[in-house]
């Protein structure tokens, strides 16, 4: 049963990371992979799965009603577990578009002393599309994750990308109980970085409460709009204008969001909010309105409860 | 420390110096504005400031200031002297520095903001110690079209100057916070001598971030930066109604 787990390492390892043997496929943890590739063919985008290692997998493209292909990731753990190693491998061809979300939220189990890895490796060559759009990440009480994500982008590549972390299982009274939750992303454009971020929340360590950090909120989003080449001015055009819509859209102290250029080629949303309910319908306003003005097209949204 | 570079560190490190630092709140008047910050909370938000942010400049300018200190073959020469100050590849590095640290910094005011304030410190220094080959930064910048920001010219200029890595690091933290701690004293009720006692009381917060910037420069890990709350006030900055900061 390659997706069973055993917890049997008890006590936290010697402060190094990642440092626990791996096992293999039958061992007390998994190492698993998934390699998609999207590519255009006669006007329609089909994927093929490359390589596919439990516990992530994905069923088939569904295809989109404007030739975009839909894949669902499914992590048939039902989260991540203890020391988990999951690499995901996304490959947009030329001209293609994918949409590749999730099955439900990324649940981040309570870790006995090694840190847990997701490793997201994407490519998008020129004028590709890829919408990646994953349900919300939820860090249990005392987990330890690690979550790095790089993205190439070619000339006229497009991106649009959400991230939603949530404090913890709230209805269960968690708030900020796990250990370590880092996020590092790396986005390039034409070989020079368009963004990046390194954060690093330890909540037994850093206060999350701090008016630097998140002050009354307790989930936030970041939603990347990137396509490589679209002037500079437009960008300031839609920034204007997606700004418009985050007052709308901001009542403090339940909600608030923000919009800025990022350094080059693209735009950042951030959302932060008290209980999470509003983040989901925000995030699907701003793409609304990025992907019509960057596109010409609406979005297509998968089928969600939003 | 011998006299002469201190002194140098000292002046460099002016918040009297005239580039523009006074002009900018990096976010903090929108804070202020919708009441998230009050002066009881700012001795733990700029600790907090010295973790996050504070670490991300030192970083940058512990990472230039090294860049600098290498030079042709690694070779040490007295401060001063005029011709190249890096090699082609000190350049490379130092211009990949200044992308990264824009990619770095989400809120476009305070993007801007860094990058005024590096432009226009690596301006003034050249006006007044013309011979250590700071325009090569200018045009290198401006050729590749990339923004210089504050803390990678700091950096530059105390490598170019052999000021002391540690000592050019701790003097740019210090003030990126001066520069904070006075915006403050504009926009909330805070006088001189609390404003300075805030100061002092951080220095320890100000040593330990120092510890972590060179532990992930040594590590060569990116440096770790979360703080939406400040980010999000900079994005929202342009909205306020009324505005003393530019960001």
């Amino acid at each position: 049963m390659e997706s069973i787990k055993l917890h049997v390492l008890g006590g936290k390892t010697s402060g190094a990371l990642e440092s626990a043997p791996s096992l293999g496929k039958t061992g007390m943890r998994a190492d698993g992979k998934l390699d998609l590739r999207f590519r255009m063919n006669r006007g329609k985008t089909t994927m093929r799965m490359v390589e596919q290692r439990p516990p992530l997998k994905v069923v088939r493209g569904f295809e989109l009603d404007d030739g975009e292909c839909l894949a669902h990731i499914h992590n048939v753990s039902g989260g991540v577990l203890d020391g988990d190693r999951l690499d995901l491998r996304l490959d947009v061809g030329s001209n293609a578009r994918a949409q590749v979300t999730s099955t439900g939220a990324a649940r981040i189990y309570r870790s006995r002393g090694d840190i847990s890895v997701q490793r997201t490796h994407i490519h998008i060559a020129e004028s590709g599309l890829l919408e990646y759009l994953p349900d919300q990440l939820i860090p249990f009480r005392n987990s330890r994750y690690r979550q790095v994500t790089t993205v190439d982008m070619a000339e006229d590549a497009g991106l649009f990308w959400w991230e939603t972390v949530a404090p913890g299982r709230q209805a269960h009274g968690e708030l900020f109980d796990y250990d370590l939750l880092q996020i590092e992303t790396e986005v390039y454009a034409r070989d020079r970085p368009a963004v990046m971020e390194n954060v690093r929340l330890e909540p037994g360590l850093r206060s999350m409460t701090s008016s630097l950090r998140m002050g009354p909120y307790r989930h936030f989003s970041t939603f990347y709009m990137i396509r490589i080449g679209w002037p500079q001015a437009r960008w300031l055009k839609l920034e204007s204008d997606l700004q418009a819509l985050a007052v709308r859209l901001t009542e403090v102290p339940k909600v608030i969001w923000g919009v800025s250029t990022t350094a080059a080629h693209g735009l950042v949303v951030r959302g932060m909010s008290a209980t999470g309910q509003e983040l989901p319908s925000g995030l699907l306003a701003f793409w609304s309105s990025a992907r019509r003005e960057i596109y010409g097209r609406s979005a297509v949204p998968p089928r969600k409860v939003w | 420390m011998r006299s002469l570079t201190l002194s140098q560190l000292l002046h460099i490190s002016d918040s009297a110096l005239p580039i523009g630092s006074a002009s900018h709140s990096f976010g903090l008047e929108t804070l202020v504005a919708d009441g998230a910050l009050t002066p009881a909370d700012l001795k733990g938000f700029f600790a907090d400031f010295l973790v996050e942010s504070g670490a991300l400049e030192g970083a940058g300018c512990l990472t230039a200031y090294r860049i600098a200190s290498a030079r042709e073959t690694g070779e040490q020469r007295p401060p001063g002297i005029s011709g190249e100050l890096l090699t082609a590849q000190g350049w490379s590095e130092w211009l990949n520095l200044n992308c990264r640290m824009s990619a770095r910094r989400a809120p476009r005011e305070s993007r801007d903001a860094s990058s005024t304030l590096g432009r226009r410190f690596l301006k003034l220094l050249l006006e007044i110690i013309p011979n250590v080959g700071l325009r090569s930064a200018m045009d290198a910048a401006s050729r590749a079209g990339v923004k210089i920001h504050h803390c990678t010219a700091f950096g530059l200029v105390g490598g170019s100057l052999d000021l002391g890595a540690e000592e050019t690091t701790l003097a740019c933290i210090q003030q990126t916070l001066k520069t904070l701690i006075s915006a403050c004293q504009r926009l909330l009720p805070l006088g001189q001598v609390a404003a300075n006692a805030l100061l002092w009381n951080l220095q320890s917060d100000l040593i330990d971030c120092l510890e972590r910037v060179r532990s992930d420069v040594n590590s060569g890990s990116l440096t770790p930066c979360f703080t939406p709350m400040l980010e999000m006030a900079s994005m929202r900055h342009p909205l306020l109604s009324t505005r003393l900061f530019i960001s």
